[in-house]
């Protein structure tokens, strides 16, 4: 940590301004600010370690790596700077590397839950879901109403199949303490879509969108929403709904009704149950594609 | 009482967009004791609706209930102007009770200092823009003398049509397009003083004086009158608190909407205006009547206004045979700023032969030509930005001059 008097008013200020502009993506102008201020705390790891966020938020990785070791450099029990160090073994997919930064930082902060909701979201990428869920049981002990484990134990819930999202205590408790969180609706979304309800999904997602424009990643996640709610997609809802296990039962029945066709109806009749049961298939492999590129 | 809550968060799980559910849902939370949560509950139902009486009493009512008085009388006053409001016997008895409203409230807020926490100076040395000054964008000036000038000039006639003239008005556009400038000419044009608000003065307010200091700015334009107040990047003071992670983003946002209501009551004579280039990262609430309730979109310049941007970038420097018009043309989503940059280039290409031919000879059309197909219109990640939320987001009506302009353009 850094001794008291580089916490003089002058950095102590800099260091409130710079925050205030990182909490308003304010990356740039931030950026600016903490170069003034390494002029004259070179080596002040409360400054490098908000470089290094930045340049983490920006995904500049290999810049902000380097800064995050002079942080830990200067001061080996920087907590911010441990916690960017494992979210930058993460982003590069060291997952073994950021498991044991989570453990050693648990080990001198058990009573954390932002730890265990962090530790629990890397065991949850990595599908280990048992240890996952208890770390969550362990993080909400804690703080009942800590967002981000809420959020994590939400989403345990849903991959692990549990079709009820009306059981989904953490999910209600997000909707009615932190309706409006981004971690909030990111969850409702994933929710409604594992229920099927594609269209609340993606007015959920829509809200999502209006609040970042700029996110690739709920660009992407509107325009499948969007693909998935189409009225021409409409015919395709089983394999939708269902996945391979509905494309399986689909091909079977269609095949099961063509013969049966031809087995009870005139030529004709059967030719034509044919031709539409052939023009389907075509439709099913050939259209979503084409309207993903409309969309 | 608590399993009829469970029903009801069951309910709003399955179907979250219904407000009637929400409305039902908040309202037995804030009988239930708890109305800091009834009043997320009463927010949220507001950020989705901004004419929703039944939800902006219901705040005011949980905010009675938190003991911020004050706060809930101007939610509940400016929840009287909208449509389907249905009066509450408590809110009306302490709104009458409350008569005259206090002009004090600043004095107060400043805890009995007379002198000024902060300083604003109005800008030195620059000469006072008009709207003869700005090129094209005759469109605009247009929306602007209406939705602007004219009802700060004659108020009595807006209020005999029953329009809408009070509270402020937020410009909103790519970077570099003139939002400042036109701020500047609506002052000019109004004949009152300017005093611009910037990112600096924002940025001093987050050093734990930022309630002084708001109040004594809107202390200050009050006894500027007449004058035109404007924020500069509003999206700094007035952050999307859904989208803040620290509690003291919140609380500035907090601030300025309690300042601005507060100023709503007696803004005769004062003009608030915003501007800024990300809108959607504006807190919701100040879009809400009687604080930015109106928003103009500030595009970038069209071909005439930019073949005048060339001229004015060309006056005193040598040049021969310049078509601005084919410039003005050839530089189609170019902001201001961009334009500039292009007459830089061109000096550029001019200086750089001469340094290497030794002859000297002035800026020619082709010069500028090169410089324009070399540079990217900075506008085009706005436009894009802008094109997500229109067509992908269902943005709601304030975005429809974007929208048109986008369609116009062939970008949507």
């Amino acid at each position: 940590m850094s001794t008291p008097d580089d916490s003089g008013p002058t950095l102590g200020a800099l260091l409130q301004q710079a925050h205030a502009l990182i909490d308003r993506r304010r990356f740039p102008q931030a950026r600016q600010l903490l170069a003034t201020a390494a002029q004259s705390y070179p080596d002040n790891p409360k400054v490098l370690y908000l470089i290094a966020f930045i340049d983490y938020s920006e995904g500049k990785l290999d810049d902000a790596e380097k800064t995050v070791s002079s942080v830990l450099l200067q001061d080996p029990e920087h907590y911010g700077g441990r916690t960017l160090r494992a979210e930058l073994h993460e982003a590069r997919k060291q997952f073994a590397q950021a498991e044991t930064v989570w453990i050693e930082l648990l080990r001198d902060h058990p009573e954390d839950a932002d730890l265990y909701a962090s530790y629990a979201e890397l065991m949850m990428q990595t599908l280990h879901l048992d240890k996952a869920q208890r770390l969550m049981q362990e993080g909400l002990r804690l703080e009942p109403n800590h967002p981000k484990c809420l959020y994590i134990a939400a989403l345990i819930h849903i991959i692990q199949g549990h079709s009820s999202d009306s059981e989904n205590e953490h999910l209600q408790r997000l909707l009615s303490e932190y309706p409006e969180r981004v971690q909030t609706l990111l969850t409702l979304v994933v929710a409604l879509s594992q229920r099927g309800d594609n269209r609340s999904a993606l007015r959920v997602a829509q809200q999502l969108l209006a609040m970042r424009p700029d996110s690739p990643h709920y660009l992407t996640l509107v325009k499948e929403l969007k693909l998935q709610t189409h009225w021409s997609l409409l015919p395709l809802y089983p394999m939708q709904r269902w996945g391979w296990g509905g494309a399986g039962v689909v091909t079977v029945l269609g095949i099961g009704i063509v013969h049966a066709a031809k087995s009870s109806l005139t030529t004709d009749l059967a030719s034509v149950i044919a031709f539409v049961w052939l023009a389907y298939v075509v439709y099913s492999w050939t259209w979503p594609g084409i309207l993903r590129r409309l969309i | 009482m608590s399993r009829l809550r469970e029903d009801l968060e069951r309910e709003l799980l399955s179907n979250p967009f219904k407000a009637e559910l929400r409305i039902e849902y908040a309202r037995v939370l804030l009988d239930d004791g708890d109305p800091e949560a009834a009043l997320v509950q009463f927010e949220l139902l507001n950020s989705q609706s901004s004419a929703n009486a039944a939800a902006q009493v219901g705040a005011a009512l949980a905010l009675l209930r938190m003991g911020r008085d004050s706060e809930a009388l101007q939610r509940y006053a400016s929840a009287r102007n909208t449509p389907g409001f249905v009066s509450d016997p408590t809110l009306e008895a302490r709104l009458e009770k409350a008569k005259p409203a206090s002009p004090a409230r600043f004095t107060i807020v400043q805890g009995g200092r007379s002198e000024k926490v902060v300083n604003f100076a109005p800008p030195q040395g620059r000469e006072r823009i008009g709207f003869a000054d700005i090129a094209g964008l005759e469109d605009l000036k247009r929306t602007v003398r209406l939705q602007i000038i004219e009802p700060f000039l004659k108020p009595g006639i807006f209020a005999k049509f029953k329009k809408q003239a009070g509270g402020g008005v937020l410009l909103y556009g790519p970077p570099g397009c003139g939002k400042t400038m036109i701020a500047r000419a609506v002052a000019t044009e109004c004949q009152a003083e300017f005093m611009s608000i910037g990112i600096a003065d924002v940025l001093s307010m987050w050093i734990g004086e930022s309630e002084r200091n708001l109040a004594s700015l809107f202390d200050k334009a009050r006894h500027s009158k007449p004058c035109v107040l404007f924020f500069d990047e509003i999206d700094a003071l007035a952050y999307s608190r859904s989208k803040a992670q620290s509690e003291h983003t919140r609380q500035v946002v907090n601030e300025f909407l309690a300042q601005l209501d507060g100023f709503g009551a007696d803004n005769q004579g004062v003009l608030i205006l915003a501007a800024t280039n990300m809108p959607w990262d504006v807190d919701s609430a100040m879009k809400r009547p009687g604080r930015f309730s109106r928003s103009v979109f500030v595009p970038p310049p069209d071909a005439e206004a930019r073949s005048r941007i060339v001229e004015l970038k060309l006056a005193g420097v040598p040049h021969e045979n310049i078509d601005s018009r084919a410039i003005g043309a050839a530089t189609a989503h170019f902001s201001g700023a961009d334009i500039e940059g292009v007459v830089e280039l061109a000096k550029d290409y001019v200086l750089e032969e001469y340094v290497s031919n030794s002859s000297e000879r002035s800026i020619r059309q082709e010069d500028l030509v090169r410089a324009a197909k070399e540079m990217q219109p900075t506008t085009l990640d706005w436009l894009r930005t802008a094109r997500n939320l229109v067509k992908y987001a269902g943005a709601d009506a304030s975005y429809s001059d974007v929208e048109k302009y986008l369609k116009t353009h062939k970008l949507v």
